[in-house]
């Protein structure tokens, strides 16, 4: 009991970061109508700032502070994610949607394979943030480990969606993301200046992708220029399946999505016996393969996610 | 003279495609609620009514690209309600969208092309071989094609992208695309719309020789009342999914109910406004 | 009266066709080892397979309009297919083990391998259709990412069966795929990819590209159409991984991921989306890029200049996209057709040219 009761905390505190990423893609779905395949590297990126960030703070004496460091991660994502809109995307704006697909995996493979010229393809040790303290109560009457640092990771999460989730109902930008995302002709019509949304709504996202590239590096300690594609595929599934383009779908989607990942993996079963040893599937082997699978249930079962309105095509 | 709007329409004795009680809901809305219409075959079928009466959702129904709710649709006696699109195509209902729906990146040939292929009797494996009878029936399928676009003056366009020919020829080369799958019954959704005067008598003369060139049936959705008027043998009109009258063109004219319909909603009848 | 083409016009054609791609089959066998430089016949040999698998993919992304990035799966299926066979079965017929030189011995292993290879096409293709039915009637990006999600599975699925090497893969597969081998499997591709792209199923997949809606309508079975081009596709791609495998002895579940299958869209994105020539074109440029970069030792210069394959991939990538008025025009065949009425527009040019000065 105790067992699945800490999978299921595990679980929450990775669904935490996972929804976080997964807003990023959703609200750039929204508006644009693209999935932006660089957005989990963009995380990466976020993760290596952070790095070098308290790398630098340590070295002229700076404290090497979690909320010093997680600001200067997400001002650079934003910057970046802007200069991506700006030099890949937006000149494809009126292309054929397939087309800005090929530029976003383009890009996305770009920011990897320079990261892995540039940083090597090792990984980076990540720089211990915050406390390593666990809750000893916890710990010692029932065995729950409980940390300090995913409490932290978790509250602040919580902190982003809620301050996300208030910027999108009720600023005036807000206000214009969601016109441009039901109709970016009609908003523009009435006076949004579509482009700036966009590049509101890239800054926005790419700062998430960098908060969570922070706490993704924290969670396991280590930072590589690969590290982007895992949760970007999950943050991508979880945004599917909240029903892409829907914040709060996202939010659900990424807790449903970091839940379902830490069971699967601490399951094992066994399926029967073959040429006399046993054959078990173990969970954690499949873990990559979950999200697709989880993905690809929903796109066949409920197209438009959990979420979302299913718009049929007009005839 | 009123027509009874409530009132069934006349047995038609000869008819092409039957709907009975056909009803189509989105969720809670009826796009369409218990329609009744019969089009006789070798007549030209008028269907209009203010927009959002539900006239393009007619035209779903029957070619199957809508699913029905209830009811039944039958071409030629044979129940068609259930049929895929491509089905129903093939038991000869071919039909023309409201913004036009061309294959835009190739050629008007190769539209019309196209659209015959299914008529071209040979399958996959002469055309991986390409022996004789491929050759045969490529031949017969390029003749065909030709012909289509000599005698309605598409001709000369032949090799250009359907997506780069002027609105008016892109109306006409959707009629033909359809003209050449050969069918029996042909809907038109507002074949007009778009076109000025002089080019709307042109589409006139051409739904008129196609009617008996190629022995068809029309049935035609049309906001150009001078066209409906002039053209059509049989008039239905829609009001929010219901049948609100049928009859020949002068009775639909000063049928009151019609009258309201339109001009309930600041829209009008009137051929002179168009 | 209907114009009926001369029985013995269209079958002369036929042999003469048949008489010249043997010709360019023997040409790609036995020409091109004989006249190109050693160091560059591996590059270009996998050139002409990734062509082959290209050509496969050209079908559904290029004239159906399907957006597949799961191509890379579809050509493993055919790689772990026919590589196990020649690995599992052929050693207890004929006696194959590892270290086989690169030739086959009798003509019963011969026809093995060729069973081989075409039994990986087969499973791909029943991937290809299995995979269709459910996800087809997905459009878009929607597609892109669920054929991506099906190859990310596949790949997990290979990297944890240890009957078939775990993540280090398939090993030992005999080398069989030699040139001649490869000359016959690329010129009987371009018939079949030719011959369906200027025939009825190809109309209808271009229809579909254009606009499904409208092609259903107009008789076009649409469901039926796309999973037939996708069981189509997937084959060719098998057979086209089944000849990698034999190429280069062992292959991998890293090998299916969706890097890969990015690298078989960029090919057929490269060639103009749709286009059988410029799909191969593209294919050998890319397929050899790689291997004819290990030779730039020469000029260490420009080997740093372009420091790793995928940073220039993904910037070619992404400038191919935004320059994309160029490629993704896709309509041009290099085609008898085409040099006929070039032909013709040069006399024309020509006899302009000369026309005023005769006057």
């Amino acid at each position: 009991m105790i067992f699945w009761l800490q999978q299921l905390t595990n679980g929450l505190s990775l669904g935490a970061i996972i929804a976080l990423i997964a807003l990023g893609y959703t609200m750039v779905y929204g508006v644009l109508k693209l999935i932006n395949f660089a957005h989990g590297d963009i995380l990466m990126v976020g993760a290596f700032v952070a790095i070098y960030a308290a790398m630098w703070a340590a070295h002229y004496g700076i404290p090497v502070w979690f909320p010093l460091i997680m600001p200067v991660s997400m001002a650079f994502c934003a910057a970046l994610g802007v200069a991506i809109e700006f030099v890949a995307y937006r000149p494809l704006r009126n292309a054929p949607r397939l087309a800005s697909l090929i530029t976003a995996i383009g890009v996305s493979l770009f920011l990897e394979s320079v990261g892995q010229w540039k940083l090597g393809a090792g990984r980076h040790a990540f720089p211990a943030l915050l406390s390593d303290h666990r809750i000893e109560a916890l710990a010692e009457r029932y065995g729950f480990y409980v940390y300090v640092s995913d409490l932290v990771i978790f509250a602040s999460t919580l902190l982003l969606l809620v301050a996300l989730q208030a910027i999108v109902k009720f600023t005036r930008f807000g206000k214009a993301m969601r016109a441009v995302s039901q109709d970016p002709e009609a908003a523009r019509l009435m006076g949004v200046d579509v482009n700036r949304v966009i590049t509101g709504t890239f800054a926005l996202g790419s700062a998430l992708a960098g908060a969570g590239g922070v706490m993704w590096g924290m969670k396991f300690g280590a930072a590589d220029p690969l590290m982007g594609m895992d949760p970007g595929l999950k943050a991508f599934v979880a945004a599917v399946v909240g029903g892409i383009g829907n914040v709060p779908g996202a939010m659900v989607g990424g807790f449903i999505m970091g839940v379902a990942e830490t069971l699967v993996a601490a399951c094992s079963i066994p399926i029967g016996r073959m040429w006399g040893s046993d054959l078990v599937i173990v969970g954690s082997n499949y873990r990559q393969a979950l999200g697709f699978l989880i993905l690809i249930l929903v796109l066949l079962l409920r197209p438009s996610g959990l979420f979302g309105r299913h718009e049929p095509e007009k005839v | 003279m009123a027509s009874d709007p409530g009132h069934l329409a006349a047995p038609v004795p000869d008819a092409m495609l039957e709907l009975q009680s056909v009803s189509r809901f989105f969720g809670g809305l009826a796009a369409v609620r218990n329609l009744d219409m019969a089009i006789g075959r070798g007549s030209i079928h008028g269907l209009i009514g203010p927009n959002g009466a539900g006239k393009t959702t007619v035209f779903n129904l029957i070619t199957g690209a809508t699913p029905l709710s209830s009811g039944s649709i039958r071409m030629e006696g044979r129940e068609i309600g259930h049929l895929a699109p491509h089905a129903i195509n093939r038991l000869g209902v071919a039909r023309t969208f409201q913004n036009i729906r061309l294959f835009k990146g190739i050629s008007v040939f190769e539209n019309v092309r196209t659209a015959g292929s299914w008529r071209s009797g040979y399958g996959w494996i002469h055309g991986l071989v390409q022996g004789y009878t491929f050759h045969l029936r490529e031949a017969e399928l390029h003749q065909r094609t030709s012909e289509l676009l000599d005698e309605f003056g598409l001709a000369h366009r032949a090799k250009e992208p359907a997506g780069a020919l002027p609105y008016g020829e892109q109306r006409r080369l959707e009629i033909l695309r359809a003209l050449a799958t050969r069918p029996k019954l042909l809907l038109l959704d507002e074949p007009a719309a778009g076109l000025n005067a002089s080019e709307t008598d042109a589409l006139m003369q051409l739904v008129e020789r196609i009617l008996e060139q190629y022995e068809l049936t029309i049935l035609v959705i049309e906001h150009d009342m001078r066209m409906v008027m002039e053209l059509c043998d049989t008039i239905t009109v829609l009001d929010l999914g219901e049948r609100i009258c049928e009859g020949d063109p002068a009775a639909v004219r000063n049928d009151p109910l019609v009258i309201q319909a339109y001009l309930g909603r600041g829209d009008t009848v009137d051929a002179s406004d168009q | 009266m209907a114009y009926r083409p001369d029985p013995v016009r269209v079958y002369g054609h036929w042999l003469l066709a048949a008489a010249g791609l043997s010709l360019a089959a023997a040409a790609i066998g036995y020409g091109i080892p004989k006249v190109l430089p050693t160091f560059h016949l591996d590059p270009l040999a996998l050139g002409l397979i990734y062509a082959v698998i290209a050509l496969g993919l050209n079908i559904v992304n290029g004239q159906a309009g399907l957006f597949s990035i799961g191509h890379a799966a579809f050509a493993g299926i055919g790689a772990y297919t026919a590589g196990g066979l020649s690995t599992m079965v052929g050693p207890r017929l004929f006696g194959w083990g590892p270290g086989m030189p690169a030739q086959l011995d009798s003509p019963a292993a011969a026809v093995f391998f060729m069973a081989s290879l075409l039994a990986g096409g087969l499973v791909a293709a029943l991937f290809g259709y299995l995979v269709g039915i459910p996800t087809l009637r997905l459009r878009g990006d929607y597609l892109a990412i669920a054929t991506l999600g099906f190859g990310e599975i596949m790949r997990v699925v290979l990297d944890n069966t240890a009957s078939l090497g775990g993540p280090l893969g398939m090993h030992g597969i005999p080398r069989f795929t030699t040139y001649p081998v490869i000359g016959v499997a690329l010129v009987l591709t371009l018939i079949v990819c030719r011959n369906i792209a200027t025939s009825v199923p190809g109309r209808c997949f271009v229809a579909l590209r254009e606009d499904e809606i409208a092609a259903e309508s107009l008789g076009i079975a649409t469901t039926r159409v796309k999973v037939n081009a996708m069981a189509l596709s997937a084959g060719i791609a098998g057979i086209g991984g089944g000849l990698l495998a034999h190429r280069l002895g062992s292959y991998m579940p890293v090998d299916l991921s969706w890097v890969r299958s990015v690298e078989f869209v960029l090919m057929v994105v490269l060639g103009g989306s749709g286009s059988i020539t410029g799909t191969v074109i593209a294919a050998i440029t890319l397929g050899m890029l790689p291997g004819e970069m290990l030779q730039l030792t020469k000029w260490p210069w420009l080997q740093k200049l372009i420091g790793n394959k995928m940073v220039v991939y993904s910037v070619l990538l992404i400038v191919m996209m935004l320059v994309r008025s160029l490629w993704f025009k896709g309509g041009w065949e290099l085609s008898f057709q085409w040099m006929r009425d070039s032909a013709a527009r040069l006399r024309r040019r020509l006899s302009r040219r000369e026309g005023p000065a005769n006057g």
